[in-house]
């Protein structure tokens, strides 16, 4: 019989090692001000959950492309069961272009709208090179081929509840169950993990079946309470009942290593975009980009 | 297609501000001939209900009877105001013996009048609502 187990001493040596070192745990940052908080690195887990069309596939996709612009070395892996790379790179050139999705759509654009886009596709184009979709069929298996082959550092699954783990499993908690325990080995083999889930509607004090954000909490993630118990961070992006339409709350239901803290944010739906309410957005003028203030007119269209 | 030339980048997780909004698409429906004659009654007709009960008949009442006057407003189709008791006692936050007790008092008002009772099996009582007291 093998044994498997490392005396704490050993361990404990090579902790202390780094910590006396003064180098921090590695933590790859998903965006800047108030999204800076967000923790995500090696070997955690952050799980994400809303009501339909909140805007969760539009937050963490958010968070994957920021972080591949803020750390210069990171690799993603994104295994989005219901969006094409298509729709998602729309979303985007939206965000980062101030372009409305369906100006987008429609691809009816002049001028102006086309020294933005180019702006937004130069500045995604290279990110790309470091990041891959998983292709169907979505299971753990895949995935986990996939994050070798690419080399991956970070994962973005989007729903956990549709991605299927080998063998049977009886019923659908059983899969999900499984998938987390997978979920948390790939973790504890240093890779970082942000996980949609998908919540149940809950009753409100009539008795009706709602998703307002104040009756759902870490048990409305459906089917297995081992979605909130293997992730090390749990939020809930809910709308908030104060302040004006399009706010939202990042309500931070579970931080396993650091004291919990919502984030407000504005979720800008036809660009498809979060932005901060209590610090400041990074949003720069066009003409700061290029040294002629206000210079237009390189971009017309080709007459063909 | 177009192209430019090394087009600068966004550093870090600067975004561009908001392009103009984009202006709402003209439906079908409204630009086929008679499109005007089918449209909704105006807005503007029961704004002005809801205005002359909140400026002239809403600090004479309890909240429970302006929860069920609201209510009976909400439902109001064509004139008339079809629903069940029970819905108004839910929706008003009140139990159903009370919500009959404050339709008495604003029918004893004009505020509200019953012009069909309901049945079981025959559908809910319809209901007529005046924004002030009739004289």
């Amino acid at each position: 019989m093998s044994t498997t187990f490392r005396p704490a001493s050993d361990l404990f040596a090579e902790w202390q090692k780094t910590f006396r070192s003064g180098e921090l745990p590695p933590r790859y940052a998903v965006g800047e001000g108030d999204l800076a908080a967000v923790d995500v690195g090696p070997g955690r887990i952050m799980l994400l959950g809303g009501a339909p069309g909140e805007g969760k596939t539009a937050l963490t996709m958010q968070m994957l492309v920021d972080a591949l612009r803020l750390n210069s070395a990171l690799r993603a892996l994104v295994c989005n069961v219901e969006m094409s790379s298509a729709s998602l790179f729309e979303r985007q050139v939206a965000r980062l272009s101030g372009v409305d999705l369906t100006t987008i759509r429609e691809r009816q654009f002049d001028a102006e709208t086309w020294q933005r886009l180019n702006v937004a596709l130069a500045t995604l184009e290279p990110l790309f090179e470091r990041l891959a979709f998983v292709l169907p069929p979505y299971g753990v298996n895949e995935v986990a081929a996939s994050a070798v082959a690419f080399q991956a550092d970070l994962l973005l699954l989007d729903y956990v509840q549709r991605i299927s783990p080998p063998g049977s499993h009886g019923d659908k908690r059983g899969s999900v169950d499984a998938t987390m325990s997978y979920l948390r080995r790939f973790a504890d083999q240093g890779l970082a993990l942000l996980v949609v889930g998908a919540v149940a509607r809950s009753r409100d004090s009539s008795g009706r079946s709602t998703y307002d954000g104040d009756t759902l909490s870490l048990a409305s993630f459906r089917e297995s309470s081992e979605l909130e118990f293997g992730a090390d961070d749990a939020y809930l992006l809910v709308r908030s009942k104060e302040g004006e339409g399009g706010d939202v709350t990042l309500r931070h239901l579970k931080a396993r290593h650091s004291e919990p803290r919502d984030i407000h944010l504005r979720f800008v739906r036809s660009l498809q975009r979060f932005e901060p309410i209590t610090s400041e957005t990074q949003v720069i003028q066009l003409r700061a980009l290029w040294p002629a203030a206000g210079r237009r007119g390189d971009d017309s269209k080709d007459p063909a | 297609m177009n192209t430019t030339a090394n087009p600068p980048r966004l550093e870090r997780c600067a975004v561009l501000p908001a392009l103009r909004a984009p202006q709402p698409r003209r439906s079908e429906s409204s630009a086929r001939p008679g499109a005007e004659e089918r449209r909704k009654p105006h807005p503007q007709g029961r704004f002005a209900v809801l205005n002359a009960f909140v400026d002239g008949t809403l600090r004479s009442l309890s909240h429970s009877e302006a929860a069920v006057w609201l209510v009976l407003y909400r439902d109001e189709k064509n004139g008339l105001s079809r629903v069940s008791q029970k819905s108004i006692a839910e929706r008003a936050g009140v139990c159903e013996r009370t919500a009959r007790r404050l339709l008495a008092k604003l029918a004893a008002r004009g505020l509200v009048e019953m012009v069909r009772r309901g049945r079981l099996g025959q559908g809910a009582s319809a209901y007529r609502i005046r924004p002030t007291p009739k004289s």
